[in-house]
């Protein structure tokens, strides 16, 4: 064998060991084998497949290796990892600083990671410990989602439920709608009737009293008031000398008219009509365009509370018109008496809704009351049963006058049979009132008691009640 | 036929045995003098040396390969960072000592057991027992010595060929530097994935050595046996070598419980 194969194997043998060499220093050198390093260690109930010689990195930057796992002897104990850190990340690794264990990347190694500490705290000291936490594994993320998964079906179920349940209220909630709109018709129609009526009523006055200016007795309408216009007109003529106070008499009324609140209240009157109107239309326009949608029914009882409302203030304006001086007579010719001011005596006139019909019922008292434990006078069921058969005979005629019902009594001392008449005929109202939904201020009641039976209109009718019906 | 399978069976048993007799004085003789440092020199010549360009080729080609089936995979999972570390742990730890241990019972199997047995043959081993020459000492152990000295380091050529065209191959797709790639490469491996499997490829050289080298120290038949000889030699030291494989895995893995990953 020649030099040169010897130089050859030489150079063979010796750059193979070299470059195994080289191996050597690389992977010593990833593991910081060859720098100047101290230890430390930590405690963790589970190493999660972390190995000796496994990876240490420091804020993230490969730092060292573990160089030690000592296995617990008790099952309390934790598995004690021991690793090395090289000097030149000594400063980063303080005695707070925590180390933890990760994976590198989703399926790498596992590498115990330190966290860099707070500036304030020391250097964690060779062979000390630093504080662990411990690893999470995905069985115990799956763990945790599971039970979030059955937290949210239970969540899913019981909103299921609420639905349901909310589904069969807005059912109900529909269906309670619909039926309070359909008894509710009835009612804005009458309402709505109502409105016209009066506003014919109040058209009427107004264009009364727009071509009563400059004509008392015209622009009132009351033929008492006109006379009395008419005779100081002819007064005047006749007498030149009164004329002055005539004229002074005409200029006293003018300014009586002027002063009065009749044009305020008239304005008044037109507003709540337009008020009307407008709270009626709206109420309409609700129930066409929610009908059957939620809140209806709190929208139609409003708008209904609201019809009644203004139905009352314009009642009572009307009340107060039918009151005014000016326009009782007025109120009288259409045949609006304060039915509750009236008296037997003027109720017994002939005056007494002068131009109306009249259709009477009468009615024995045997035949309408019985008496309660306490003795006192009831309706019998017979009695209602007579008078429910009556009213119908009586809603034959029109319903454009008052209804009066008339008590008689025959015993007694004459307030006796006032009052005895009274009572009788106020259970026959309130009955019938509450029976056929009368109005309440176009149904009287008249005490007929203290009046002779053998005088009046009674024609001897000694005990009982009588409903007379007025109409035109 | 179960005379002729229970015969064939004992001739089977009985060459394993005379495998081992021969593996086992070969070993023993390795450490007895007269150490044939010439003929060892020679041997490390002819079957390292002149393997180093086969062997460096081949890992170049196998760490390209490699380099992009592992570049293939990685890419699924988001992890082509991990392609040299990948690459040098599938090199170092297995890949490349099989790979090289198979390279040099191919070349060199076939040879030794070649020439050996042509030496048988022609009568040369004779005539150097006739010459008071330790034929065994100065024919097998000599070229057992040479196989065991030279497997480990081709298998560091293997390896370190095997990253630098991995390295290319990597290069090419990615730009990747040469700094970061070795560093990335090494950074993965622990001593326990790097000394283990480089020093049992001692134990594929002697597979080798003593397989080839029984094979053709005990060929008969002339020129035909020598063909037969040289032919198991490689067959059998390859079977061998990756059967013992499997055990050398096992015992690594055993002995440095790091390494199984």
């Amino acid at each position: 064998m020649n030099r040169n194969k010897k130089l050859i194997v030489g150079i063979f043998v010796g750059g193979c060991l070299l470059l195994f060499g080289v191996g050597l220093f690389l992977i010593g050198d990833s593991q910081q084998l060859f720098t100047k390093s101290f230890t430390v260690y930590a405690d963790f109930a589970k190493i999660t497949g972390i190995q000796d010689g496994g990876k240490v990195r420091v804020a993230g930057m490969d730092a060292g290796t573990v160089t030690n796992i000592e296995v617990p002897s008790r099952p309390d104990t934790p598995f004690r990892v021991q690793f090395r850190i090289v000097e030149k990340l000594h400063p980063l690794v303080r005695q707070d600083s925590v180390a933890t264990i990760q994976t590198d990347g989703l399926l790498g190694n596992k590498y115990l990671q330190i966290d860099a500490g707070s500036p304030d705290s020391p250097l964690a000291r060779d062979n000390s410990k630093i504080a662990s936490k411990e690893p999470f594994e995905w069985s115990d993320i799956m763990d945790e989602i599971n039970g979030v998964v059955k937290e949210v079906n239970g969540v899913v179920a019981g909103v299921k439920d609420q639905l349901v349940s909310t589904l069969s209220q807005i059912e109900g909630t529909a269906q309670t709608t619909n039926l309070l709109i359909h008894d509710a018709a009835p009612n804005v129609k009458s309402i709505l009737a109502s409105a016209d009526k009066i506003g014919a009523n109040l058209r009427e006055i107004v264009s009364g009293i727009q071509e009563g200016q400059g004509t008392m007795g015209a622009l009132f309408k009351d033929k008492e008031m006109y006379s009395s216009v008419k005779r100081s007109i002819e007064k005047a003529e006749e007498t030149v000398g009164n004329i002055r106070d005539t004229s002074a008499s005409a200029k006293k009324i003018v300014g009586k008219v002027e002063v009065s609140d009749i044009v305020p209240e008239v304005e008044r009157t037109v507003k709540n009509l337009q008020q009307i109107t407008a709270r009626v239309k709206d109420a309409v326009d609700t129930f066409q365009s929610a009908a059957g949608e939620g809140g209806v029914a709190e929208n139609l009882q409003r708008t209904l509370a609201d019809a009644h409302e203004a139905m009352s203030d314009l009642s009572d304006d009307t009340e107060a018109l039918k009151h005014n001086f000016l326009f009782r007579g007025f109120f009288n010719s259409r045949g609006f008496y304060d039915l509750a001011a009236v008296t037997a005596p003027e109720y017994q006139s002939p005056a007494f809704a002068k131009g109306f019909k009249r259709e009477r019922v009468w009615m024995e008292s045997a035949n309408l009351f019985a008496r309660d434990a306490k003795g006192a006078e009831v309706l019998s069921v017979e009695g209602k049963a007579r008078l429910d058969e009556a009213m119908t005979a009586l809603l034959k005629f029109p319903r454009n006058g008052p209804l009066m019902v008339e008590g008689f009594a025959g015993e007694g001392t004459p307030s006796e049979r006032y009052l005895l008449g009274r009572a009788r005929a106020v259970r026959v109202e309130t009955y019938l009132v509450t029976r056929f939904h009368l109005r309440p201020a176009y149904v009287g009641v008249i005490s007929m008691g203290a009046e002779l039976p053998d005088k009046g209109i009674s024609g001897g009718f000694k005990e009982g009640v009588g409903i007379v019906s007025f109409y035109k | 036929m179960l005379v002729r399978t229970v015969a064939a069976a004992e001739d089977a048993i009985e060459w394993f045995g005379g495998l081992s007799l021969f593996t086992g004085r070969a070993v023993r003789e390795l450490f007895r003098r007269p150490f044939e440092f010439t003929e060892v020199l020679k041997q490390v010549f002819e079957i390292g040396w002149r393997s180093a360009p086969l062997i460096i080729l081949s890992g170049l080609a196998v760490g390209a390969v490699l380099s992009m089936h592992t570049r293939s995979t990685l890419e699924r999972f988001g992890a082509v960072s991990m392609i040299p570390t990948a690459l040098a742990f599938a090199l170092v730890t297995e890949t490349g000592p099989l790979i090289t241990g198979l390279l040099v019972s191919g070349r060199v199997g076939a040879g030794i057991g070649a020439e050996l047995g042509g030496m048988r043959v022609t009568e040369q081993i004779d005539a150097l027992d006739s010459l008071a020459v330790d034929s065994f000492k100065y024919l097998v152990v000599t070229r057992v010595m040479a196989c065991i000295i030279a497997l480990p380091l081709l298998t560091v050529l293997m390896n370190l060929s095997g990253l630098l065209g991995g390295y290319l191959a990597e290069a090419v797709v990615s730009g990747a530097s040469f700094t970061f790639y070795f560093r990335s490469a090494f950074n993965g491996l622990a001593f326990s994935n790097y000394i283990p499997p480089t020093i049992k490829t001692v134990v594929f050289g002697l597979i080798i050595g003593s397989t080839s080298a029984y094979l053709g120290y005990n060929a008969t038949g002339g020129a035909e046996g020598v063909g037969r000889a040289s032919t198991q030699s490689v067959v059998l030291s390859s079977i061998f070598l990756i059967v013992c494989n499997v055990i050398l895995v096992k015992c690594i893995f055993f002995l440095f419980p790091g390494t199984a990953l």
